[in-house]
């Protein structure tokens, strides 16, 4: 059976060793949409997609991975499928206890503050911190 | 004639210059070689990104009009027919360096862009980055929209606040309804060998699908030839099969366009930074070389000069001695 590319590009996090945070064929890759979460099969129609901050799950044979993605764009088309995103971790690349302080704090920023556009921003970071935590509690499991 | 104390003091002068051009040129050959790995290394990120965009975008006819589709950064502006006053205003992105000592690196991209502007009439907002271009349109009084500017390694997160500077600055609207901005140009210098450096202009926005097309390359139609932008070798070719489906958009056309235009842009000023860094290094290469060559070649003509002094003395001096002798007999 034929096989997704994977390439998960994060600029920000590029080493000079290699410009992609992630390349490998897979069997199945499911996206986390603005709409939804989306199945990405080998043979699938081209399609370019607004990705949400949510868990990237990618099926090889018999094992399931995770990264948290924060958002970003995806396009796939002759079984390539390309994310481009600000942040693409992987669980070890999670500090669990800085990301359990620092949703400590944005939770009482949140709370504290009155300003509707900062609240929006800390509710947003308090997403992002959230679903790392997700990541790394799922892989424990 | 200079005294020979003069002259010896101009030949240290120029020795002392020569010896800080020779060392310059030295950490702009190791420099070179950084900018070069910095370039290999935002290619692949490029080609991904421009492929992306390409498949996204090709489907689209920025002249077909729709109803309740924006197909924002594809559709133009202005349109020239239609529009009362046909002059554009344009962004330009005007990469140069922050130091000089480079040559004709700095001023060539700044003609090259007051000479584009000149020639399709466009009213030019200069975005520089890097001091020199600033400097030089601020002595002109043009436009300038300042924006943060990168350090002489260029990182992605530099671009990307450009980009998103830009992105904004694109979208909004005069207070008269007409957009503040019609298109985007990149100006920057595009590294072919270490002695051609070639000033170029591309614009960025409105995408066009067929220019983009000839960047990708992979999927030229007959007779277009592929673009080279120095970011990556030139593609293979698809085969024909792959191109004929439709493509799907999640969760539409305009949300995908907004989502993923950004981040073309960004990519295409982080790419077209690396290379301007390149060139910079490369041109202050090649002018402090020649700048030591040609002490090199002051410093010999001094000393020629110093030598025929010195000896049109000693000369003089035994001719007053031998004749001061003859006297005496």
């Amino acid at each position: 059976m034929s096989k997704l590319e994977l390439r998960v590009i994060a600029p920000t996090q590029a080493t000079d060793k290699s410009p992609y945070k992630y390349k490998r064929d897979v069997d199945m890759v499911i996206l986390r949409c603005t709409t939804g979460e989306m199945g990405i099969l080998p043979g699938r129609v081209p399609c370019s997609m607004v990705l949400d901050l949510g868990l990237l799950r990618v099926f090889d044979g018999d094992t399931e991975s995770h990264m948290a993605v924060m958002g970003g764009v995806a396009h796939v088309s002759n079984n390539i499928v390309t994310v481009l995103s600000d942040s693409a971790q992987w669980p070890e690349d999670i500090d669990v206890k800085k990301v359990s302080e620092d949703l400590k704090e944005i939770e009482r920023k949140i709370n504290e503050t009155e300003n509707l556009l900062e609240k929006d921003t800390y509710r947003n970071d308090s997403r992002r911190c959230k679903i790392q935590l997700e990541l790394t509690g799922k892989s424990k499991a | 004639m200079p005294s020979m104390k003069a002259i010896k003091r101009r030949r240290l002068t120029v020795k002392n210059i020569s010896q800080i051009t020779k060392a310059m040129n030295l950490v702009a050959t190791s420099k070179l070689q950084r900018a070069r790995a910095a370039l290999a290394a935002v290619g692949k990120p490029v080609q991904a990104t421009f492929d992306m965009v390409y498949n996204t975008v090709s489907d689209v006819d920025p002249f077909a009009m729709e109803e309740n589709f924006d197909r924002p950064f594809i559709v133009p502006h202005v349109d020239g027919t239609t529009a009362e006053n046909p002059q554009k205003t344009a962004a330009y992105v005007l990469i140069t360096s922050n130091r000089g000592l480079c040559g004709g690196y700095n001023s060539a991209v700044c003609k090259e862009l007051v000479k584009h502007a000149k020639a399709n009439n466009i009213k030019p907002i200069i975005v520089p980055l890097g001091t020199k271009g600033r400097d030089y349109f601020k002595r002109r009084n043009a436009n300038l929209f300042e924006v943060p500017m990168p350090a002489e390694s260029p990182t992605f997160a530099d671009a990307k606040v450009v980009a998103d500077s830009l992105v904004s600055m694109y979208e909004t609207r005069n207070e008269d309804k007409t957009w503040k901005i019609d298109e985007i140009y990149l100006v920057y210098t595009q590294f072919r060998t270490v002695l051609n450096l070639e000033p170029i202009i591309r614009k960025v926005l409105p995408i066009d699908p067929a220019y983009l097309r000839r960047v990708v390359g992979t999927d030229l139609h007959d007779g277009e030839a592929w673009e080279d932008l120095g970011f990556f070798p030139r593609p293979k070719a698809k085969s024909a099969s792959s191109l004929q489906q439709e493509i799907e958009y999640e969760p539409g056309l305009d949300e995908v366009l907004r989502a993923v235009v950004p981040w073309y842009l960004c990519m295409f000023i982080h790419a077209a930074l690396a290379s301007s860094a390149l060139c910079e290094q490369a041109a202050r290469m090649t002018s402090m070389d020649s700048a030591t060559k040609n002490a090199g070649d002051i410093i010999e003509k001094l000393t020629l000069m110093f030598n025929r002094q010195r000896q049109s003395i000693i000369t003089q001096e035994i001719t007053e001695i031998v004749s001061g002798a003859n006297a005496l007999k």
